[in-house]
């Protein structure tokens, strides 16, 4: 048993070189050169990924307009994180639930208003992934507001 | 060597048992595989969900995300032909564990992250409590194939018959 184990240890050793020298290669092979070896990771960059070509409303900008007035909140969270707390006047619309509530949309963007769709924070996805989902289903202009949650909260800005 | 070892190796040389540890040995092999592959087809994406586990210093992001499926493509695929499968069945437990700790991890925590099991998109497969109940079931069985294989329907085994039986006839 013990020497299973051990030659076991050396086929995995041989393995894992091997597939770093293959990962390694196949990365450098692919067209544009593959994914940086050492990637810049931070919730900005993250961001970015998230975004892609969506449109971005930053903090100042989402919170002049909900002071005139003219901004619509949608929390892309979880129900329960809704619940919990969220932007005063936000409704909620989880992910997984966009397809119920496009009349709702549709509803909202003949206000005129502007419609901002926010998750957590920098890291998580789900706002970005709400308003990707609303242009497969042909609804463009709902902007995504990337700091989300924790950063309106960190600003002391209204929320219930 | 006590009675409970003896008759726990007798129970493991059984033909049940070693037929089990084959099909589950070809399993896992393929699954391996075929999760390798998607992560392949998909690096900056699977990049992100490494990432998005907040487990490894963002430097290891990469570098993980370059190596890691290829690892599971030459485990995965040791496992299904049967070539050096102490080696595949301790890459793969050892993977399956690391994995089921990550899950438990940030279940705990309550992150609301992609798995990026068999798939990189974010949008696919979010962390469930299934998800570790099934990795850890999957540990398990990687663990009886670590443990129990005897290389029975292997190309390993395979290869080895034919050399003796081609220096015999020499």
């Amino acid at each position: 048993m013990i020497q299973r184990i051990r030659k076991g240890v050396i086929h995995a050793f041989w393995m894992v070189a091997a597939a770093a020298v293959i990962g390694a290669a196949v990365n450098l092979a692919r067209p544009g050169g593959g994914i940086p070896f050492v990637g810049e990771w931070s919730p900005k960059t993250v961001t970015k990924i998230h975004a892609g070509d969506l449109e971005v409303i930053d903090l100042d900008e989402a919170f002049r307009l909900f002071e005139d007035g003219q901004a619509l909140f949608i929390d892309a969270r979880e129900s329960g994180d809704y619940k919990n707390g969220h932007i005063t006047g936000a409704v909620n619309i989880p992910v997984d639930k966009a397809e119920e509530h496009l009349e709702q949309i549709r509803a909202m963007l003949k206000t005129g208003k502007t419609l901002i769709a926010y998750c957590y924070d920098m890291d998580c996805p789900l706002g970005a992934d709400l308003v990707k989902d609303f242009r497969r289903k042909g609804i463009k202009p709902v902007k995504v507001m990337p700091e989300g949650w924790v950063g309106w909260m960190d600003r002391g800005y209204p929320y219930e | 060597m006590n009675e409970n070892g003896h008759a726990l190796r007798e129970l493991v040389r059984t033909k049940a048992v070693q037929t089990l540890v084959v099909i589950v040995r070809i399993a896992l092999g393929a699954m391996f595989f075929y999760a390798g592959i998607t992560k392949i087809a998909e690096p900056a994406g699977f990049a992100l969900a490494v990432y998005n586990y907040h487990i490894l210093p963002a430097p290891l992001v990469n570098v993980t995300a370059i190596i890691l499926p290829w690892v599971e493509v030459i485990a995965g695929a040791c496992l299904m032909l049967g070539l050096w499968i102490p080696g595949g069945a301790l890459i793969v437990s050892g993977l399956l564990i690391v994995f089921t700790l990550a899950l438990g991890f940030n279940l705990a925590r309550g992150l609301d992250i992609a798995c990026g099991c068999f798939s990189s998109s974010p949008a696919a497969e979010k962390i469930t409590w299934w998800y570790l109940v099934r990795d850890s079931l999957l540990s398990i069985s990687a663990l009886l194939v670590l443990l129990g294989d005897q290389g029975r329907f292997s190309l390993g085994n395979y290869l080895v018959f034919r050399r003796k039986e081609k220096s015999e006839e020499e």
